[in-house]
């Protein structure tokens, strides 16, 4: 019985309900939390705050805020990994093996290492992605340049290279991905 | 200074074949239209990639999406009123070229082959408009359909 119907404040058990009871505890924490923190992370707080008071407004529905901030939190600290998806020749997996893989025959073009397969391009492209400082905006394009810490290919001159240039598009889909000189 | 490119026929046509109309704008920029491309300041190729074994003799031409250079590498020259240096990273390869300032004076330096050249500004801003109206001509007449992309059509369509 989560309400309280022996004193009349509510009868029929249909408000006091163990998700209230959390909602209104979530409240009172986030409450506490803007009146004891000062400014920081305010819109995380108020946002989390925000959610619990519609939880609370929302039957069976508990813990919007503590999802709101882990949300919100986690935003800020998870880089953006791009997805790379099968593609053509033109962008993506099929584009990258046909042009930059071991075994292709174009010339002054850089290409990855006989060494790395679809499963190790995965990875390039991911510490690409959390090793590389910031998303450089070129056209209608996305481009990252990193060092990814271990030799990966050869530049178009044939030197061996741990560096890596990603290209994706608006969509955060690879176009193309190839290493790039020393930097 | 000279800035031009070639029409590759075969490579338009196998550029077709992936329909333009419905391509990603960012691949059309990235590659699409791979085509032999030179950078002549002065007598100096700073395109030519330095041969190999016993060819002697550099070709001046690097394969490039024009549509890149077109663009990219307009907005790139265009950046060095601003900051009085500018990088274009050649897509591809990685290369880069480097424009630092000295008053109207533009040095070159590329990484292609590690030449540097000296040219006005107003003659580097030319060749890279140049480039980019003879681009959306070319590709205007050749690739008819590029004119309804959504992204690329408007930018055909800019004088």
């Amino acid at each position: 019985m989560g309400g309280a119907p022996v004193n009349g404040i509510d009868p029929a058990g249909r408000w006091l309900t163990p998700d209230t009871i959390l909602d209104i505890g979530f409240i009172a924490y986030n409450i506490y939390a803007l009146a004891t923190g000062g400014r920081k992370a305010l819109g995380i707080k108020l946002s989390a705050l925000g959610a619990d008071i519609g939880g609370l407004l929302i039957p069976g529905v508990t813990g919007l805020g503590t999802a709101s901030r882990v949300a919100r939190e986690g935003k800020k600290l998870l880089p953006f990994v791009p997805r790379l998806a099968q593609g053509n020749l033109k962008m993506g997996l099929e584009h990258i093996v046909h042009r930059h893989w071991h075994s292709s025959g174009f010339a002054h073009v850089s290409k990855f290492g006989a060494d790395v397969g679809v499963k190790e391009l995965h990875g390039i492209i991911h510490d690409a992605a959390t090793r590389g400082t910031d998303w450089r905006v070129e056209g209608a394009s996305r481009v990252i340049e990193s060092n990814v810490g271990r030799v990966i290919g050869t530049d178009p001159a044939g030197h061996a290279t741990s560096w890596v240039s990603v290209v994706i598009n608006q969509a955060g889909e690879v176009i193309t991905a190839y290493p790039i000189p020393l930097r | 200074m000279l800035l031009e490119f070639q029409v590759d026929e075969a490579a338009l046509a196998a550029d077709r074949e992936v329909d333009p109309r419905t391509a990603d704008a960012a691949t059309l920029q990235e590659t699409y239209f791979l085509m032999p491309t030179r950078l002549q300041v002065h007598q100096d190729e700073l395109f030519a990639v330095p041969p190999k074994g016993h060819r002697k003799n550099a070709s001046p031409w690097l394969e490039l999406p024009i549509l890149h250079v077109a663009t990219v590498g307009l907005h790139k020259v265009q950046d060095i009123c601003k900051q009085s240096q500018s990088t274009y990273t050649l897509p591809g390869s990685g290369w880069r070229l480097r424009f630092q300032a000295s008053g109207q004076d533009i040095l070159i330096h590329s990484e292609v082959n590690g030449r540097q050249s000296c040219v006005h500004y107003t003659e580097l801003l030319a060749a890279f408009e140049h480039f980019a109206s003879t681009v959306k001509e070319v590709l205007g007449r050749k690739v008819p359909e590029l004119q309804e992309h959504p992204y690329w059509g408007k930018w055909l369509k800019e004088k």
